[in-house]
Parts: structure tokens; sequence; C-alpha cells
């Protein structure tokens, strides 16, 4: 699935025009509610590599993301009035006007291993470690570190080969301060959403740069088919000299040497896997990111637009985004909040302090309906990525002041490939296992496994 | 009194062991004659007598209060198997926070003869019990060890790891190997990260030597004597007499290099006259200068700085045409002493009055090795070696050095076999070493700290090897590899009696810097100050700026008490500090002399509110919240990180603070916080977090003085605490804390232990711990003193294999 960029342009125009008209950049402007620099945005109405590669007829793969915002919710204005198949967008979702028919709201699914069950305080860590596994998290704050396999994961392992990445993990937040992060919680807990073992936490990127080179290295083909072979060798040799001292470790050194080997097997099948599939090549006009960018709305956006990089050149299927860590206490300043948002979130009900949680929750949605612009702008087949999507947007906190799990704030985006009925507000049962949800999107991938503490699937999704 | 909720979580795991304490109970019952006879009496005697009358009327079977049950402890056995709850218990019935007020309090003997009953039942097991260094994960380097090590041994300032994922904190610290953990993407870093060294140590084509070119005009001696036509510097023999037959120019070389010296020259001569020109380098203390009668052929004046120099070649003037010239060139060494080279003319026969010389200019090309730094340092292999050859010359120097012990030779030959093959394939030798680096960069016995143990089973303890203690002790002290000083010494097996001249030079060594940043902007949790952002409305002072400054001040103090071998209770009563102008402002201190720029300067602060690091600015700010300052996080910080005494997580099931039944908080913050603390659950632990941190709120959420709060309310400081003491201003805080300098000392001592080993601290340790603060408390508090005797220490010196009740 080479592409030609040229060839691919041309046949841009022709989608263009005799399909679908492109979105004007003055609508996505109008959407987003203000008037921003968006660098990317020459790219709008491009097919996507996977598009560009497939035979017509042939229906798209079916993609799943997780964008993660912490310390829940102003939950009275982010709750649709109403239920059923008429979305009434609250104020909290305005931002995502234009997207309604794209939206599937679910309000009612409750994360129940981010209680206490007798662990006592610590609801950041929980919220964000039990989201996506539907496990308890180990209470330590280091030492021998225990969750579960994360949705995000298991739809990985699932796709595993078939893309140059099984999975990709973006956030806006390095993980590591010094102590533990939440009443005896590692920092890993509260910083970390993907767990590929209930022991191995995945880190995440935040460095918009190191995600492009992750994606498309740092060279030029011939530069890297030499160092593919060079690596090879490398990693030939480490793995036979490792061999070699191994007994003369303890138990637990074995361990983490296992960890070694993992990886070097890893990155072995990845370089094995760029083999047979072939390069990957960013569009020519996808401008290189150079770092992290000082405004943190920029970073957020540049994480969407390699998400969407990602996504459209096929490169992976899965992905995970925080756009900050379970527990933040980051001022947001330029939009007129100078308290830290966790210190917010501890409201007490005073109406000040509300209306600023909410302003920071807009902030949030505006971001993600940012996200669903540069999706939809992107064709794919009969439609845009985001019809192909899942694309799930929520936090584990339903009130930051209580620290409630049951009521969480969740929407879904995308049709998931025709599965989804999307444009409805959908009221689930009281205590509904949120990991019924992964449940229902890993049968959209058609992975039958139940997620943690999930108990069956939701039908309703499909309508 | 219902204030137990403290208690209920410091004895929460009671509920969990009780199972199996009854148990482990049991079967002491049936070992009896295996205790010591006369601790258990009195403990049966003393302690039970004790807790029957202060403790099991709310702990026991029937009430048990807080989850915590004390009526099941009847002999030493089981205070023994108890030994972290039992330390809690000891804790607060000492701080007289147990039994509470409105109970019946026992005498000041009571409590006293209590406290030393249960202590010497320790003690007494401490006396029998075999040393225990416990065990330490192997320990993979984390981001500051990897730059420092690539930097230390390679001489790259590149800082690949600054791109790494964050390592997992555990205990407090990012140097924990249970905790440091390898993912793929990490280890895809690692690759490239060796890949971008090696490239740039090993460039695949060597530059060409450096010209450096001097004008004759521009060379000295300068003035009216000198005669230049063109660009050419005319010399004429006997003209005169007056001897300027020489010119120079200053030069400095890099020792040890290899030069060339070039002049470009003609003459006129009388027919039949020969002359020559020597190539000299001069300097005051030159090596090997040339003697008094060699130097008469020269046409040197008196007085000219080049009558110290050495005679590098002479050459025969042969070009006779300005305009086809000749250069005339002789090698040059590097030897000590040279400052300058010139071109002196050679004295030869008699003057005449008509021939002359001219000289365009001076060059010097150099150094001839253009090989990379690291090259020079590590390849010298014989001349006429091949390339194989040389490859396993270079890593017999380098791989000691990366894996900080000998190497076998089947190793160099398996690394050098990978390097032959990248050789063909990609055609250079440099290509081949560069391949090569990566290989030795990129194997576990790099990336990890592994202490290879011939006997990695035995739980007996036994030493360490003297290469892996001097691994220890690089990596504690400098976070990087051990230093060819403290390599040699482990070869020749004198690092252990060195030990204390080696710890006072590397404390004194500038990578000792890494104390600071590492253990102590961690233990003093100010990583997190740099993601600080204070309400710049709210504090008209902050900025980004100021924030650095705040770092830095705590850096440079931190970084002079190790640097001057301090006390370490300066941290907490120093009574100077390194100030920028930003910070003067801030504090409201003008030293005399003023501030010099952005630079810092130290200033005494006595007579000042200030000093030590509780009332820096760093620390004071990382404990507030962007808008005001949090009394709670101060305390909780105060007593987590100086009195090692972490306040419990608030307990599951307290009301929800919009809890519609609850009233809603009202007033200044402190009576906010008063009625908060009313809640009989939250009391007990808030007390105690509260009043420290009041005692600072003088303090504003940024460290600058006030007296009003961020209302315009009149501060008011300090509180009670659980004990029935009060603090009543900063002073009386500042005296509670002087007076708990042992707990401090413990707390500091825990802390730099858990960073020295790598791991969590266990019972065993105690012993360690005590002994190692008595030595401290000898030797004046000395901060090389603390160093030394956790370098000493089980922990540090010995292993052992993994035994059953290690963590899993």
């Amino acid at each position: 699935m080479a592409l030609d960029f040229a060839e691919e342009k041309a046949r841009m125009i022709t989608h263009n025009s005799m399909h679908q008209k492109s979105i004007s950049r003055r609508t996505l402007l109008r959407g987003l509610g203000t008037v921003l620099a968006l660098p990317w945005l020459e790219k709008m109405g491009e097919v996507s590599g996977w598009a560009a590669g497939q035979s017509p007829g042939k229906t798209a793969p079916n993609r799943m993301a997780f964008v993660y915002v912490p310390n829940g919710k102003e939950m009275a204005n982010w709750t649709p009035k109403g239920g059923g198949d008429e979305l009434k967008l609250s104020e909290i979702l305005q931002p995502l006007e234009g997207h309604q028919k794209d939206l599937l709201v679910l309000t009612g699914l409750a994360a129940d291993k981010a209680r206490p069950h007798g662990d006592g305080g610590g609801d950041h860590a929980r919220a964000m470690s039990a989201f996506l596994t539907g496990a308890q998290p180990r209470k330590t704050d280091g030492v021998d570190i225990r969750c579960g396999v994360s949705v995000d994961q298991l739809a990985a392992a699932r796709i595993a080969g078939q893309t140059h990445l099984d999975s990709l993990e973006l956030g806006c937040e390095a993980g590591n301060m010094a102590g533990g992060c939440d009443s005896g919680y590692s920092c890993v807990y509260s910083s970390t959403i993907s767990w590929r073992s209930g022991t191995q936490p995945i880190p995440k990127e935040i460095n918009p740069k190191l995600v492009f080179e992750r994606l498309f290295g740092s060279q030029d083909a011939v530069g890297r088919a030499r160092r593919a072979a060079s690596r090879m060798s490398v990693l030939d040799y480490v793995r036979e000299d490792a061999r070699s001292f191994a007994t003369k470790l303890g138990r637990s050194d074995q361990q983490k040497l296992d960890e070694y080997f993992t990886s070097i097997r890893d990155i072995e099948q990845r370089i094995a896997r760029a083999e047979s599939l072939g390069k990957l090549q960013p569009p020519g006009d996808f401008p290189v990111p150079t770092g992290i960018p000082q405004s943190y709305e920029e970073h957020i956006r540049m994480m969407c637009d390699l998400m969407v990089l990602a996504f459209q050149t096929d490169a992976t299927r899965v992905c995970t985004f925080v756009m900050a860590n379970e527990g933040s206490n980051k001022a947001y300043p330029w939009i007129g909040v100078n308290e830290g948002h966790h210190e917010l979130s501890h409201h007490g009900n005073d109406p000040g302090k509300k209306a600023k949680i909410r302003q920071i929750n807009l902030f949030h949605t505006k971001q993600f309906a940012y996200l669903l612009d540069k999706m939809k702008g992107v064709r794919e087949g009969e439609g845009t990525l985001l019809d192909h999507s899942m694309i799930v947007y929520g936090s584990g906190n339903s009130d930051g002041n209580r620290h409630n799990h049951d009521d969480l704030p969740v929407l879904l985006a995308g049709r998931g490939g025709g599965t989804i009925k999307t444009g409805r507000h959908l009221r689930m049962k009281e205590e509904t296992p949120i990991t019924n949800l992964w449940v229902s999107l890993l049968e959209r991938i058609d992975v039958r496994s139940p997620v943690g503490d999930s108990t069956g699937s939701l039908k309703a999704l499909a309508g | 009194m219902e204030s137990v909720a403290c208690m209920r979580w410091k004895m929460g795991k009671f509920l969990k062991m009780r199972r199996i304490l009854l148990l482990g109970w049991s079967l002491f019952l049936g070992n009896l004659l295996g205790g010591s006879v006369e601790a258990g009496e009195s403990f049966a005697k003393v302690g039970v007598e004790f807790l029957q009358k202060h403790c099991t009327e709310c702990h026991g079977q029937k009430k048990q209060k807080g989850e915590v049950v004390l009526d099941g402890f009847r002999d030493e056995s089981g205070v023994l198997k108890q030994r972290k709850a039992w330390k809690r218990i000891l804790a607060m019935v000492e701080q007289g926070e147990m039994p509470p007020e409105e109970k019946l309090q026992p005498t000041k003997e009571e409590r006293e003869e209590f406290l030393r009953t249960v202590r010497g039942v320790f003690k007494e097991d401490d006396l029998k019990a075999r040393p225990d260094p416990g065990r330490v994960t192997v320990r993979r380097l984390n981001r500051s060890e990897y730059n420092n090590t690539l930097r230390d041994l390679l001489g790259v300032d590149i800082q690949p790891a600054n791109d790494f994922p964050s390592d997992g904190v555990g205990y407090g610290f990012d140097n924990i190997g249970e905790v440091l953990s390898l993912s793929p993407l990490l280890m895809e870093r690692y690759l490239d990260a060796a890949q971008a060294v090696a490239d740039q140590v090993i460039p695949l084509i060597n530059p060409k030597p450096n010209k450096r070119r001097t004008m004759a005009k521009q060379c000295e001696p300068a003035g009216a004597s000198v005669v230049m036509r063109g660009d050419w510097r005319e010399f004429s023999l006997g003209k005169d007499g007056s001897g300027w037959g020489a010119m120079y120019t200053p030069f400095q070389g890099k020792e040890g290099g290899s030069y060339l010296l070039r002049a470009e020259v003609y003459g006129e001569l009388a027919a039949g006259k020969k002359m020559r020109v020597a190539l000299v380098a001069g300097g005051k203390g030159i090596e090997g200068a040339e003697g008094e009668e060699r130097l008469r052929s020269l046409e040197l004046g008196e007085g000219s700085p080049l009558l110290k120099c050495r005679i590098l070649g002479v050459v025969e003037v042969t070009a006779t045409e300005a305009n086809r010239p000749q250069v005339v060139e002789a090698k040059l060494p590097m030897v000590k002493g040279v400052e300058r080279v010139g071109l002196v003319l050679v004295r030869d026969g008699l003057p005449d009055l008509v021939s002359k010389i001219g000289v365009r200019w001076l060059e010097v090309v150099g150094p001839e090795d253009t090989r990379s730094a690291f090259l020079q340092k590590w390849s010298q292999a014989a001349p006429g070696a091949t390339p194989e050859q040389r490859t396993r010359g270079l890593l017999s120097y380098f791989m000691p050095r990366a894996w900080h012990r000998p190497i076998r030779p089947d190793e160099i030959e398996r690394v050098g076999r990978l390097a032959d093959s990248a050789m063909k394939r990609e055609g250079s030798w440099e290509a081949g070493v560069r391949q090569a680096l990566v290989a030795v960069l990129s194997s576990p016995k790099f990336l990890f700290r592994l202490e290879i143990d011939d006997d990695p089973e035995n739980l007996q303890a036994h030493p360490i090897n003297a290469f892996q203690l001097a691994t220890r002790l690089s990596y504690f002290l400098w976070s990087s590899c051990p230093d060819d000083e403290l390599l040699g010494l482990a070869l020749s097996n004198r690092l252990t009696e060195q030990l204390d001249q080696q710890i006072l030079r590397m404390l004194k060594d500038p990578r000792a810097e890494t104390l600071v940043d590492n253990f102590g902007m961690q233990w003093l949790q100010l990583r997190r100050l740099s993601g600080h952002q204070a309400d710049g409305k709210t504090y008209g002072k902050w900025n980004v700026n100021l924030r650095d400054s705040m770092l830095k001040e705590t850096r440079l103090f931190f970084a002079e008490i190790i640097r001057e071998n301090r006390s370490v209770l300066d941290l907490l009563e120093g009574d100077f500090t390194y100030l920028d102008w930003r910070l003067g402002e801030l504090y409201g201190i003008k030293p005399p002399g003023g501030f010099e720029k952005d630079k810092f300067r130290r200033v005494s602060l006595v007579g000042s509110e200030r000093g030590g690091i509780l009332t820096q600015a760093s620390i004071l700010t990382v404990t507030s919240n962007p808008t005001r300052t949090s009394p709670v996080k101060r305390g909780k910080w105060i007593l987590e990180q100086i009195l090692g005494d972490p306040p419990p997580p608030p307990p599951a099931g307290v009301p929800s603070l919009d809890d519609e039944n609850r009233k809603e908080l009202s007033g200044t913050f402190r009576q906010r916080l008063e009625q908060h603390r009313a809640d009989a659950k939250c009391a007990n632990c808030h007390a105690k977090m509260d009043t420290m941190g009041l005692a600072l709120e003088n303090f504003d959420g940024i460290g600058g003085w006030r007296d009003r709060d961020e209302l315009g309310q009149p501060i008011e400081v300090g509180g009670k605490l659980p004990n029935g003491e009060t603090l009543k201003s900063l002073s009386d805080f500042k005296k509670l804390i002087r007076e708990d300098r042992e707990v401090f000392l413990r707390c500091l001592t825990e802390k730099l232990m858990i960073y020295a080993l790598g791991r969590g601290l266990e019972d065993y340790d105690d012993r360690a711990i005590e002994k190692i603060q008595s030595e401290v408390e000898k030797n004046g508090y000395r901060f090389s003193s603390l160093v030394s005797a956790i370098v000493k220490s089980d922990g540090f010196r010995l292993r052992r294999g993994k035994g059953q009740n290690d963590h899993p």
C-alpha cells in the first residue's frame, strides 16, 4: 500500500468534486466557536491511506480510540436533557454542535473497581486505572504494581501484525512526579490508562516529535533499511549474550530481564512487519512536529492531528489519548481559570467554582470537537474516517467533588462502520458496568472477550 | 472520643492479619522454649497490664475501635510478629495521642515503663538476629543515570534520555529496582540513543587537520624596525647588526598533539652565499630547550623571547624570487611549555651586506590526529595492527568501563565479531566500531546494574564484590558510572580500606551535584515545582523566572551542605541561603552590596525569620494551591518529608463535602478548617497536620511574608497539637522542629537509605538505621558521616538470595 502522493491528490480532487463537498474552513472554525490558528487545515478533504490503497467495495477497518479527561465533569451541565432518539446537547457538550448526528451519549455507566472496596482514599488513581481495565488497582506506592488488561490492549492484541503499530498511547502530561500521586497509590495509576497486562502499564508518549518519528521513522527509506539490518544483528547479539548470565541472577532479577527479552522480541517483530507491510509515508505536506508546543491547547491539537494521521495512514487502528493526568491540578489561565483543576473540582457546591469547572470542561470538549472535525475531514470510501471509528470520550470520575464512580460522563463518537446508531442519548440502567460498553466495542472488531468486571454487552448501541 | 480514624488506618492491616496472628500465636505456644523467658515475662506482665488498663476497653475483641484489637497480645512472640503495627502503637503512646484525653491517663512512669518494655522486646530480638542485608532487585539505569553515564563514559552531552518515557517512582524515588520497568517503547529509545551516540563519537570520515596562518605583518616583534615590502617581511643580515633575525607568533596547542610548522620564504642572496632558516618553538618553561652553543648559531637579539626555544628543523632557502617562493616546514610535537612558534635566521659564516630574506607567513597545521576524542582516547593499537585487532584493542579499553568490571576475552571476541561483520557490510572500520558500541550500550550488562552472583539463591548474607561496590558507590553519589580511580581500587582490592577517602573525594567532585538533583529534589518533592502555576493575579511577583530562582536557591543551599560537608541539621536550621534579586525582593532581604544582575549570592539570614529549607520559597510554593496557601498540604509535607510520620490517607466513608445534611463551612480559612476537623474521624490526624501547616501561615502561596491572608484576614499562626502542646508562633514551631532533630535525622537517614539501596526499608533495616544515626551524632552530623555510615551498612555491602518473606 505504498502511496504515490501526486496520484493521491489527484484522486482527492475527484473525490471532492464527485462525491462530497469538502468541509469549508469557515464552517469548521464556526464549529469550534472561536477563531484559532489551525496549522494543518489545508489537508482537510484528503483521502485516507487506507482508502487510497484498497480496491473499491472493500469496507474500511474499524478504528478505536479512548480520549480521557480527568477530575470528572460538572454533571448537571454535562448530562443531556431527556433521552432516546433525539440528542439535545447540554451546555458542556455545546461545542460538539455540528457533530450531533455522530454522537451517542451514554448516561448511567459505572466503574465499580474505581471505588475503594476497603482501600480508602485514592479515587483519582483508581478512576484512571480502572477505567479501561475494569480491574481494581492494587494499592501500592511503587512496588508490585497490579491492575488489569485494558480494552485497547485487548483490541491491539487482536489486530497485532496487521498494522505497523499495534496501538498508540498519547498524552499531554508526563507521568512522573515525586512521591506517590494519590493517597498511597503509585503515580503510574493516575497517569496510565493502557495496560498490556496486569503488571505492565504502557507509558504514554507526550512529545509530538517522537510520536511522529515512531510512526514514520526519522530517516529516509535507504537509511531505514540499513538501520533495520544493523539493528537486527545487535538484537541477535544481545539476546544471545544475555542467556550466558541469566542463571546467575535471582528470580526477581530474571523477571526484569524477561521484560528486556519481551521488548527485544517486540522490536524484532516490528522490523519484520515493516518489511512485509511496506514503508509508511506521511503526507508530504504534514508539518513534522519539532517538540512539545508551549501552549496546552496547541499541544492537544497536535496530538489529535497525529492520532488522525496514524489512523489515516493505517499505521495503527487503536489509540488512547490522555488529555491530562487524573487528579491534575493544572490551571487554565488562558480561559480565565487561575486555580488548579483538581482543587476546583472539590467545589463544595460553590457556584463560582462550579462555573470555573464548567469552563475547563468546555475547553476540553472544544478540543474533542477539533479531533472530530479532523476525522470527518478524511474521506474513506463513501464516508469519512469518523464513520469507520469508535471514539470514546470520558472520565472515570463523575462529579469531581464527590468522587463518585457511577453516572460517568461518557460519550461515543463515530458510527463504527455502520454498527452504531448515533445521534442519541442512551440512559442505561444504573450501575451498568462501563466495561460492558468496552465489550460491545470489542465485538465490533470481532473480539469476543470479557473486560475486567463486565457482565455482558450493550445491545442498545446498534439502535 | 471517636478520633480513631487515624489509628484505624494505621492499624488497618490488623483486621486482615488477625487470623494469621492467632495462628502464629498458637505456633509459638508449641515452641515456647525457643523464646527468651526473661523478656517474655516482662512483656507478659508490664505490657499486658498496660494494655488491659488503658487500651483494650476500646481496642479489644468487643469494641474493636478503629479495627484495632490489642487483647490478643500476651507475650513477645505476638509483638514481634507485628513489628510495624507496634511501631505506630509506641509512637502514639509516646506522643500522648493515645489513650485519648478524656480517658484514664497513665502516669509518666507507667508510660515510660511500657515503652521501655516493648522496645526491649525488639532490641533483644535484634541482638539475636543474623545480619540481613535485604534484597535489591536488579536496577535499570533511570533517565538521569543513563545521561550521566554516557557523559562520563563517552564525553557526549546529548542527553538522549530526556526523550525516554518517565521512570516509575517507588518510596518517593525513581531509582527503585523493583519499580523500574522496561517497555518496548523504552527499548526502542535505548537502541536509538545508542546509535545516536555511536554516530557522534565515531565520525565516518575524519576532518582535515586545522590550518592557522599568521601573515608576516601580524607576527611579533612589531614596530618601526620591521621592514615590509608588500606582504613580505624582509630580513637583512648584518645590515645594522641589531640582530632582528627572527619573527614569531603565539601558539597554544593541544597537549600531546602533533603539528606541522610551515613558512613561505625566498632569499635574495649574494653570489656564492647560502642561507638557512630555523623553525623553532619557544616558551619560558619549554621542555628540551636548546643549549647555549646551538643558540649562538641563531640570529637572536638579546632579550628575545625565543632565547628559550627548541629548534624543530633547519632548512636551506633555495627560492630566489618572491613570485616563486618556497615553503619550509618542520614537525612540531606539542611539548610542555610551548607558548610561541617562529622562524629564525641561522648565522652562517660572515655576515654580508647584500643578502636578504623575505617571509610572507607562518602557519601551524594540526593537530595531525583529527579522530574524535573518543577514538583518540581508546584506540591506541600498535602500528601495523589489522582493523580487527584495532577493534579488539578499543573494546578492551571500553568494555570494562561500560560494564564496570573486568571483561572476559570471549566477551570481547563476541562484540568484535559483530563489528567485523558490520565492517564488511558497510565497508569501513568506523562503521564496525559503531556497531560494536551500539551492542555494548544496548546490552543488559549496560542498561541494568547487574550484580552477577555465583550464588544467587543463597539466603545467607554474603558480600558483593569490589566492582559491584564501586558501582553502587558511584551511582549513589554521582548517579553515574565509576571512574578509573574507583575501578582501579576495585581491581587492586583496596576500595574497602579507602572507602572514607573515596567518599570525601566523591562528594567534593562536581558529579556529586546529582545528589542535589536526584536525591534532594525528590526527597523535598521539588520536582513538581517546575510544573507549578501560581496565580499571577493573587501573587503579583509570580512568574516563571521567579519559580526557577526558587528551585535554584534550594539547589545551591543543598549543594553547599554536601560540598562543604556541613551538618545535616543545617538543612533545617542553616542561617544562610543563596538569593538573586528576585528572591531578595520576595523575601524583602537587601544584602549589603545588593545583587549583581541575575547572579545568585550567598546571604546571611542571621536575625531573619527565615533559615533552613522549611522557609524557602520553593517548599512553601510547592505545598500551596495556585491561589492560596494550603496548611493541610504544608502540614502533610512536614510530617512526611521532615518527621517521617506520614499521615494516612483520609479514611473511607468521610462524609462528602456536598452532603446535603452537612452544614456549609464558612468563615476564615482557619475557621473552615476547624469546622472540617470537628469531624471526629478527621480530627486526630488533622490536628497535627493543620497545626504544623498553620505555623507557616505567615508565608503566602509563593513564600512571601504576609500579615494578612488572601481574604484580608489577619494571620493567626499555629494551634494545638494532639498531645496538648500548643504552637503559638513560627519560632515555637522552629523550636519544636529543633527539639525533634533526632526524628528528623531518622527521617533523612531513611530517605537517603532508600535512595542508596534502591529498595524500600524493612523491619530488619532498623538496626542499621539506629547504628547509622549514632555514627552521625558522634561525627557532628556531618553529611559525609551519614553517607559513610550508609555505605558501610549491611544493606549496602552485602546481599542475599530471595526469601519467602520478601515482596513477591
